[in-house]
């Protein structure tokens, strides 16, 4: 009984009672839907972990299963909801106060999405999982009607959405006609020990392409920064992490146990995923460089995070896969809380500027510290979590031999380095600009950004509950991938 | 005058040339409007190639994949021309190379 209230089910049903709520409570009493939504979440987390416990049969013939990689990315993407909902009840939306219910709701239907993405096994419901994250996305995106760079924030995802799905919906296509058949296990049976024929690459490289988008890997990256710069920032920490490690997991899914994990299939597409890893991180990195714009600086930022777990991806291997699962969770816990200080300065200042953080250190020395964790981390700066991170990947670079995306990992991570300090700099050497707002940032930041500068400290030097995590997600998929067949 | 038999080849590749045109639209043109009929048309040629893929195959699931893209894309395009009604509100115009407010 218990087993079809997976998680899913739970989150429409949060959606839509939200909606109805909105109905519902007279006009006075709706401060306590923004609670609600909060509490919601928090116990829909709570749920997640505990279900990940348990034992859950396959339904829907092959069509949605549990294993590792789904039990240990369902706490992820909720966890993503539960952050996206606290900033998002403190997202100045202006004259638009009234008509908020929706910016809470959407983006429990856009994480029902993707925990059925982590779940699904067969190419009809990814397609329709993916449709359910990104369709709640570019309204969401879109939702600061006010403000004419939201809009077209939505409208850009939209448009890069679209052709994401046609170039899928064109691989499904011809994978029906190659394979005769969506279901992985099915296209496994059907091609293994044989040669790849033209028609199957032609239909795995639609469906990278597609994929590629949605991680905005290079080329396909263009739409990233101005997105995430135009969209309410609640939104753009969603589509950073959430909608990123959706497609990382579904890369991981296709390419490292399901369908496409072929030898006829790795031998063309592991040159052309190490090769995007490249151009991905030496872009990603070389570009942050000159950006005054936190949240564009966070795009890129997430770009050159994408091409280091385009890297590990194109190991093909199992260390490759438990390198892009760890590195999805230390990219969270790094990204999320920039992301909370971003929202605040925001708040403040009325934009994202990066000037705003000159003489932070001064000002406020917490927030300053938290964030200083926070972006060495992620620079990949020992003895942070970011460092086990960027290690494992080139780690599994060096031992499938992959020297030239090591070399290139390896030097981008050093001039990384340089342009992760530019903020490190700016609140702390830069002066204080001489007008200085009298608001301070409320207490909660400053605990939520010390506690996570914290976080990547401890785990940094004690990585085991990050290993034990990815080894979970590893261990049951070579068995669900037999149960498959 | 008699061109042979309509192979699967050949619907593969007018589906393709369709694609291909669908693209080139999304890329080049200017007016969002036209923007999002292109993306129509791509999402209709991958359909064209799926109902094709059925018939000569004699399978029924791409036939019905055809009913989830049609529904996506129409959920799709109402959700894009809501946003253009909103940005013509505010800017006056829909020409792609006016969204410029986001530029670094």
């Amino acid at each position: 009984m218990i087993r079809w209230f997976c998680p899913e089910v739970l989150l429409v049903l949060t959606g839509v009672t939200l909606i109805l709520a909105d109905a519902l409570i007279p006009p006075g009493k709706k401060e306590w839907l923004p609670r609600l939504s909060i509490l919601l979440g928090i116990a829909l987390f709570i749920f997640t972990i505990w279900q990940s416990g348990q034992p859950m049969p396959e339904v829907w013939a092959n069509l949605f299963v549990t294993d590792g990689l789904s039990l240990v990315f369902k706490p992820f993407f909720v966890l993503c909801l539960v952050g996206v909902t606290l900033i998002s009840v403190r997202y100045p939306m202006g004259r638009e106060e009234v008509v908020r219910t929706e910016f809470l709701a959407l983006p429990f239907f856009s994480t029902a999405g993707l925990c059925l993405l982590a779940s699904a096994r067969d190419f009809l419901a990814i397609f329709v999982a993916l449709e359910l994250v990104a369709i709640s996305l570019y309204l969401l995106a879109a939702f600061h009607r006010s403000r004419a760079a939201s809009l077209e924030a939505g409208m850009k995802l939209l448009v890069m959405g679209g052709l994401s799905t046609g170039f899928l919906v064109m691989g499904i296509a011809w994978l029906y006609a190659t394979a005769g058949s969506t279901e992985f296990s099915r296209i496994i049976l059907e091609q293994a020990g044989r040669p790849a024929s033209p028609a199957l690459l032609f239909a795995v490289g639609l469906i990278l392409t597609g994929l590629a988008f949605k991680i905005a890997a290079v080329p396909f990256h263009a739409w990233a920064p101005d997105v995430y710069e135009g969209a309410p920032t609640p939104i753009t920490a969603f589509l950073a992490i959430a909608s990123k490690a959706a497609g990382f997991v579904l890369l991981l899914r296709i390419f490292c146990l399901g369908a496409f994990a072929l030898d006829s299939v790795g031998w063309v597409f592991r040159p052309i995923l190490l090769t995007m890893g490249i151009a991905t991180v030496t872009l990603g990195t070389l570009a942050a460089l000159p950006q005054r714009n936190l949240k564009r600086y966070l795009a890129y930022s997430g770009i050159a995070h994408a091409g280091y777990m385009l890297l590990a991806l194109g190991t093909w291997g199992e260390s490759g896969m438990g390198t892009v699962a760890g590195y999805l969770w230390a990219y969270l816990l790094a990204t999320f809380p920039v992301f909370i200080f971003v929202q605040e300065l925001e708040r403040v200042h009325g934009n994202a500027d990066m000037r705003h953080l000159d003489g932070l250190a001064q000002r406020d020395p917490g927030p300053a510290l938290g964030l200083t964790l926070c972006f060495l981390s992620m620079a990949g700066l020992p003895p942070l979590l970011g460092f086990s991170a960027k290690l494992s990947v080139f780690t599994a670079l060096w031992s499938a031999g992959e020297i030239p995306g090591l070399v290139v990992g390896v030097i981008m991570a050093v001039v990384g380095l340089g342009f992760y300090l530019v903020p490190i700099r700016a609140m702390y050497w830069e002066r204080e600009p001489d007008v200085v707002p009298a608001q301070r940032f409320p207490s909660f930041l400053v605990w939520i950004l010390l506690l996570a500068g914290a976080a990547q400290l401890i785990l940094g030097f004690q990585p085991r509950p990050l290993v034990r995590l990815v080894e979970k997600s590893l261990a049951p998929m070579v068995s669900g991938n037999l149960q498959g067949k | 005058m008699n061109f042979g038999e309509v192979t699967l080849g050949h619907y593969l590749a007018l589906s393709l040339l369709l694609f291909l045109i669908g693209l080139a639209g999304v890329i080049l043109r200017r007016s969002l409007l036209v923007v999002m009929m292109s993306l129509e048309l791509l999402l209709n040629a991958a359909n064209l190639a799926l109902v094709a893929v059925g018939k000569f195959h004699g399978l029924p699931d791409p036939q019905v994949a055809v009913f989830f893209v049609i529904t996506v894309a129409a959920a799709e395009v109402a959700l894009g021309l809501a946003i253009l009604v909103a940005i013509f509100r505010i800017k006056r115009t829909t020409a792609v190379d006016q969204m410029a407010s986001l530029r670094f």
